[in-house]
């Protein structure tokens, strides 16, 4: 089966504003172009001469050559273009050298707002092109505790794009389509000013429950962190959403575990975890994919706090398109 | 639509009268009239190539320059003089009070 268009699966809008991944941190390199096209446009991320992530639209503002097309490069602190090498400042985007003339004109290139968080390199979309409102959610447990990067997995979706991080809320399914033995009970869901945090409840009474506690961080409806607690080490998992097209988006995902066990008890612990999710993800993904978002679903008892999250995530997203 | 006279000052600096209509980029009155302007970026504010001289007296009531022309007008000081009456003729219209105006066009870069 194909999924169908997406015109037929959901109201057509925007893009939802926030804040979006283009790159994994460690992908972007000094003096050195990486072409990326998400949001239904071309980018070229990159680092300055400091280091600071920048991400500029990908085409020349002189005559629109794709600036990591041919030879295209940094050099010196500057982006050179391949068709006339007209070069631009890493740190600026203002053109600073064009070697035929004798004035260099006030043009740049265009930049978007861009922020470093939880490895990822991220910019600030709006479909109005307004300011960034909110901050993406920074882990502080990330940066300041020492982590090991043990996998990091890429799914490409046609599910709704809003529909994804509702599929956190519907809690029913985690019985019905993943066949665990019990659904995880939600705890506080609180609003902070960069989108949600969601506490679970564990039950203290059971001793063979492994996990202590679970919280997400939900960015907007673009980026997501989960702070696992096990019984003796603890995990993080990055999570990005991010939009191809209209008709597919990228799911990344990354799980650090603390570094502190052994390598074979992290190997043990990293390898049943990252199975269990990534066949959760495969089974949600044979649904999601396929669906159509309902703007009045018929939700009965039982089915978790999903028109909560949607009270939340309206806020994200346009008005329904004409 | 209206006409105005303005008076073009050439390069060689002879005098020239020129009838243009109200709402006419300025640049390309000058470019189709054979004064040497090539209008070479198309209004895009990014060649110098429509430097003009404009009215002293007139210059309160052209459109303010906007951030992209004087940054334009800085940069050509490297290559020709540029003055308070300079300005891009591309981010000009013509509009009726320039009837009789006296405008002269600058160097070559």
């Amino acid at each position: 089966m194909k999924p169908s268009p997406m015109s037929l699966r959901a109201p057509s809008r925007e893009f939802p504003k926030g804040w979006y991944c283009v790159a994994d941190s460690k992908e972007v390199k000094v003096e050195k172009l990486l072409p990326v096209s998400w949001l239904g446009r071309d980018y070229v991320v990159f680092r300055d001469t400091q280091g600071l992530a920048k991400v500029a639209d990908a085409y020349c503002p002189h005559l629109g050559a794709h600036l990591a097309s041919h030879d295209g490069c940094i050099k010196e602190g500057r982006v050179i273009c391949p068709f006339h090498h007209w070069g631009f400042d890493t740190s600026t985007g203002k053109c600073t050298d064009i070697p035929y003339a004798k004035v260099i004109p006030p043009v740049s290139l265009t930049f978007y707002e861009v922020r470093e968080v939880n490895e990822q390199i991220v910019i600030w979309y709006h479909p109005e092109g307004l300011a960034p409102d909110r901050e993406p959610y920074q882990s502080d447990l990330l940066k300041e505790r020492e982590w090991v990067l043990f996998d990091s997995r890429s799914w490409t979706s046609s599910a709704p794009f809003c529909d994804i991080l509702e599929n956190l809320f519907d809690t029913a399914h985690i019985l019905m389509l993943h066949h665990a033995h019990e659904t995880p009970k939600l705890g506080n869901i609180e609003e902070l000013d960069y989108g949600l945090k969601v506490d679970y409840i564990m039950d203290p009474d059971k001793s063979d429950q492994p996990m202590k506690s679970l919280t997400c961080h939900i960015s907007g409806i673009t980026l997501l962190v989960q702070h696992y607690e096990f019984v003796g080490t603890e995990a993080l998992f990055v999570f990005s959403f991010t939009p191809i097209d209209h008709e597919y988006f990228v799911q990344r995902t990354h799980l650090y575990l603390l570094n502190n066990v052994s390598p074979e008890v992290m190997e043990n612990i990293g390898k049943e975890f990252v199975d269990r999710f990534v066949m959760e993800v495969d089974q949600d993904m044979e649904v999601l994919n396929f669906k159509k978002h309902l703007t009045k679903p018929r939700l009965c008892d039982g089915d978790g706090p999903i028109l909560r999250f949607r009270r939340y995530s309206n806020q994200f997203l346009e008005k329904e398109g004409v | 639509m209206n006409t105005v006279i303005i008076n073009v000052e050439d390069r060689h600096g002879r005098i020239r009268k020129v009838e243009a209509c109200c709402g006419d980029n300025m640049m390309e009155v000058l470019r189709d009239q054979g004064f040497g302007v090539e209008g070479t970026c198309g209004g895009a504010v990014s060649c110098g190539s429509c430097h003009i001289y404009v009215d002293p007296s007139l210059m309160t009531q052209l459109t303010p320059q906007i951030d992209d022309e004087a940054a334009m007008l800085d940069a050509i000081q490297t290559e020709v003089t540029v003055d308070p009456t300079s300005r891009l003729s591309c981010q000009i219209v013509v509009s009726d009070y320039m009837n009789g105006m006296r405008i002269k066009v600058a160097q070559e870069i």
